[in-house]
């Protein structure tokens, strides 16, 4: 068949721009795949091994990455169509119907689907160990294994697949617009000089400014995920108006200023960029995007990980957490001390205390104490409450208080008051910073607050009386033991079970810190494994937009720069032009995307503080390295692609 | 006195393993204020020529000089810098930015020689009234008919105020009409002291020239002055000469 034959004939020739874009989709094809065979590992699955978490991340990274595998096809498509319809309206001329082109183009397209899908699927599976290798040592779980079996395989062909046809029927949708004439006069027509659009770059600046605003304003609470989700929205289309349509105007602007504008330089990228920027605003707008994406997306997740041993101690100050309404016996604790000889585990630092069960309160009037059982937020205390005996036997202190007096503690807001007026009865309060609480001080829940009294009457009178405390238990009858562990992780998982299994008829909680470092690994590992999987799949699709962007305006400027090298350009001073312009149209995205990740700075400090995971200083030291990082890759694609387009423009 | 000295020049090509000779032995001066025709068929030889004239190429052997200044020691630096200084050119397919309007178009070799803006705009004011082109500075050359966009071309040749100007087929892309009006003002700027040299396979363009040489096979084969004749008289001595050397009988 004739049209096979041209099909390949076409294929073969160029075969420049055909391979750069079997291989960009081989690599979305592999990319994805993993996903999938993540998602479908019966490994990860088991419950007994956090799975559903890694899972679920693991699926919102996938929807993610075949979204943007969707985008970038089409995108690159767009470029091979561009020229291949050149190719096609010869064909067209010499008297080929639009059936037969678009055969020529079914079997171009299957040809390129049929080789990226099995290179694709190729490079996936030699990936797929790595990736799984990686997955099990963030998890630090040796059971998940990598499979390779049929149905990822066939997701991810039939996936491609979809995408493929509906690129076909973009193609021949493109190509109904084909007839010689059109084709003529596209070849000949002059790009028009771009309007400037003040409307849409004024409502681009405050679409993006409402968007930080709301970034810089985000209260941490629950609601902050919402108002940051808001956020990106806005900033994602504020920034596409304002490089489509700001840039235009902020040109024009400087190619009024004769002054600016009639330097070698700055006249010939000025007046080039002006030209470029209508079709490529929305490029570099992508570009600037993803860039950001990446930064944020990596900077969230490592800082996580990198903070989630220190989010670990501020869950669980002790190895093991024991509470219950009656205090463990000498029996108890001897049983225990076997079980961990049992499990080869040495134990220490056995504490006991026993305090009130806590109340959500508000301090009003400065120092009227109210309990608040609905709606309880962030900005609420959670008062606890015991004796200063009590206090003195778990701090190994001798410390008393008047009956009129109390001892606060409350580590995370210092009142502003001498006094509290607690049920009525006003006490003198002073304030101590020496306790080391037994339970969690992580940021998510409300600020804890201890209170020590004179003796267990006066305890009693603290505690709230309210018949809207509903479900939460009152009282001064929670009973903590504490212990801390060394030993491996498997031994401290044994004890804890064992633990668990002795205590089985106790009334209260038992918490062991291996246990949540478990379930933290799955909780951090996971968005770690898909953030970094993200991220290397948005900085390899940037580097492809970027060096697909190049070649095009380098096939544009070829022959602006001939003419001006005739007219007396010298080879030095092209260099120069290219290099100045190259540096504004590159360095706009970049920029954008580190002003993006600035404004985005205090909206994640929201949303990780919501989530109780806020460490200042990991999170700053980790988005200054990804952003170091990013820009030097960024650099290097950059150096790299402009030598394609040097070498294009100088022929 | 002689402004461009041609001597012995010739230049080859390699083609593969064999070398392709373009120009054998070409030897001509031009004087300052000449105006001066370069015939020849399309593979002769006369665009090899121009770019080496042009300082775009360099010989394989001779001399080549322009004011004084040997063009073949000529860095491509210094080839650059000497083109926007000493040359206008003017090309068949005007060769316009279209990111430039056509000011700038003109504008481009100042202001690559870093020309200040308040004399640029000086300079063009009255070059743009003699090609009258005023009305056409700030649209874009995709916006203008062939015969204004080679007016363009050529103030933007001009009004660097070059020594020579070099015009490659200036009227090859032009109708009959245009191109009339284009040689006329070629023929006024060179009554006002510019030297101009084009390089045309048109004998109706070559006809508005002061002499005309004809190149074959990589010499110079035959040339002609106009003296006094009028340009109708020394079209058909130029288009007997074509005939004559298209049969392959020696002029003269």
């Amino acid at each position: 068949m004739v049209e096979i034959k041209l099909a390949w004939h076409s294929l073969t020739r160029n075969w420049q721009r055909y391979t750069l874009f079997v291989l960009s989709s081989s690599l979305l094809v592999a990319i994805n795949y993993i996903f999938v065979s993540i998602l479908l590992n019966p490994s990860i699955k088991s419950p007994e091994n956090n799975g559903q978490m890694v899972i679920s991340v693991v699926a919102i990274g996938f929807v993610f990455i075949a979204l943007l595998s969707l985008i970038f096809m089409f995108y690159a498509n767009g470029f091979l169509t561009r020229q291949r319809n050149q190719e096609l309206g010869i064909y067209n001329i010499l008297g080929m119907t639009h059936r037969e082109l678009n055969l020529i183009v079914f079997f171009q397209n299957t040809m390129m689907y049929v080789v990226s899908l099995l290179a694709g699927l190729l490079v996936g599976l030699s990936f797929q160990e790595l990736a799984f290798l990686v997955l099990r040592n963030l998890l630090d779980n040796k059971q998940i294994v990598g499979d390779i079996s049929f149905p990822p395989m066939f997701i991810i062909a039939i996936f491609f697949l979809i995408i493929n046809v509906l690129i076909y029927l973009q193609d021949i949708f493109k190509m109904r617009r084909l007839n010689p004439i059109n084709l003529l006069k596209a070849a000949r027509q002059a790009p028009k000089e771009p309007k400037a659009r003040w409307i849409i770059g004024g409502l681009g600046i405050v679409i993006l400014g409402i968007g930080y605003y709301l970034s810089v304003t985000t209260k941490p609470s629950l609601s902050a995920i919402l108002l940051f989700m808001v956020a990106v929205v806005l900033v994602v289309i504020g920034t596409y108006l304002l490089f489509i349509a700001g840039s235009i105007v902020i040109l024009k602007l400087l190619r009024k200023n004769k002054k600016f504008y009639y330097q070698p330089n700055h006249f010939i990228s000025v007046s080039g960029m002006l030209f470029r920027m209508k079709q490529n605003g929305a490029g570099l707008a992508s570009i600037c995007l993803l860039c950001t994406s990446t930064l944020v997306v990596l900077t969230a997740v490592i800082s996580l990980f990198a903070g989630s041993q220190k989010i670990l101690e501020n869950f669980m100050p002790y190895d093991m957490f024991v509470s219950s309404s009656q205090p463990l016996n000498q029996i108890q604790q001897k049983q225990i001390e076997e079980l961990a000889l049992d499990n080869h585990v040495k134990i220490s630092n056995q504490r006991q205390l026993t305090t009130s069960y806590s109340t959500p309160i508000n301090i009003v009037k400065g120092h009227q104490v109210e309990p608040q059982f609905k709606n309880i937020s962030l900005k609420n205390l959670n008062l606890t409450a015991t004796t200063i005996e009590q206090y003195n036997q778990w701090q190994g202190k001798n410390l008393s208080v008047a009956a009129d007096e109390l001892l606060v503690y409350s580590p995370k807001e210092k009142l502003k008051t001498d006094i509290l007026t607690i049920n009525g009865i006003t006490y003198h309060i002073k304030q101590i910073s020496d306790f080391d609480m037994p339970d969690s001080y992580a940021n998510s829940a409300p600020k804890m607050m201890y209170i020590f009294a004179n003796n267990k009457e006066t305890v009693e009178k603290l505690l709230a009386r309210d018949e809207t405390s509903g479900d939460l238990p009152t009282g001064f009858n929670k009973n903590i033991f504490v212990f801390n562990m060394r030993g491996t992780l498997k031994e401290k998982l044994g004890l804890a079970k064992a633990v668990k299994q002795y205590l089985i008829k106790n009334d209260g909680n038992i918490d062991s810190k291996s246990e949540l470092e478990q379930a933290f690994k799955a909780i951090f590992g996971g968005p770690l494994f898909v953030g970094i999987l993200i991220g290397i799949t948005m900085s390899i699709t940037t580097a492809l937009i970027i060096y697909y962007k190049q070649i095009s305006e380098g096939f544009a400027d070829r022959h602006n720069f001939e003419t001006m090298q005739r007219v007396g350009l010298s080879y030095k001073e092209t260099q120069k032009a290219i290099h100045s312009q190259m540096l504004m149209v590159f360095m706009l995205p970049i920029a954008g995307a580190v002003i993006n990740l600035g404004f985005a700075y205090p909206a994640l400090r929201s949303v990780f503080k919501a989530l109780g995971v806020w460490d200042q200083g990991i999170f700053a030291t980790v988005a200054l390295s990804v952003t170091v990082i990013l820009f030097i890759c960024y650099i290097v694609v950059y150096l790299l692609t402009t030598r394609v387009y040097r070498r294009i423009v100088n022929g | 006195m002689t402004l461009l000295e041609l001597q012995h020049i010739q230049k080859s090509y390699q083609e593969g393993l064999k070398s392709k000779v373009a120009l054998k032995d070409i030897s001509f001066g031009i004087e300052s204020g000449e105006y001066v025709a370069i015939m020849g068929e399309s593979g002769a030889g006369k665009t090899t020529l121009l770019n080496i004239m042009a300082t775009l190429d360099k010989p394989t052997s001779g001399k080549i000089e322009l004011n004084g200044t040997d063009l073949k020691s000529l860095s491509e630096n210094e080839a650059a810098h000497f083109r926007r200084k000493e040359l206008g050119f003017v090309f068949q397919n005007f060769d316009l930015l279209d990111t430039f309007n056509n000011r700038d178009n003109i504008f481009l070799p100042l202001v690559l020689s870093k020309v200040p803006e308040k004399e640029m705009q000086a300079r063009l004011t009255g070059l743009a009234e003699q090609l009258e082109i005023t009305d056409l500075l700030d649209r874009y050359p995709s916006e203008v008919s062939g015969g204004q966009k080679q007016r363009v071309a050529a103030a933007r040749a001009l009004i660097t105020q070059p020594e020579l100007i070099l015009a490659d087929e200036p009227t090859g892309a032009l109708d009959s009409h245009s191109s009339a009006q284009l040689l006329e003002l070629f023929d006024q700027v060179n009554q006002a002291g510019q030297t101009i040299l084009m390089v045309t396979h048109s004998a109706l363009t070559a006809s508005y020239s002061k002499r005309t040489l004809f190149i074959k096979d990589g010499i110079i084969y035959h040339q002609l002055n106009r003296g006094e004749l009028s340009q109708k008289e020394y079209l058909d001595k130029i288009s007997a000469s074509l005939n004559s050397i298209i049969n392959g009988g020696s002029v003269n």
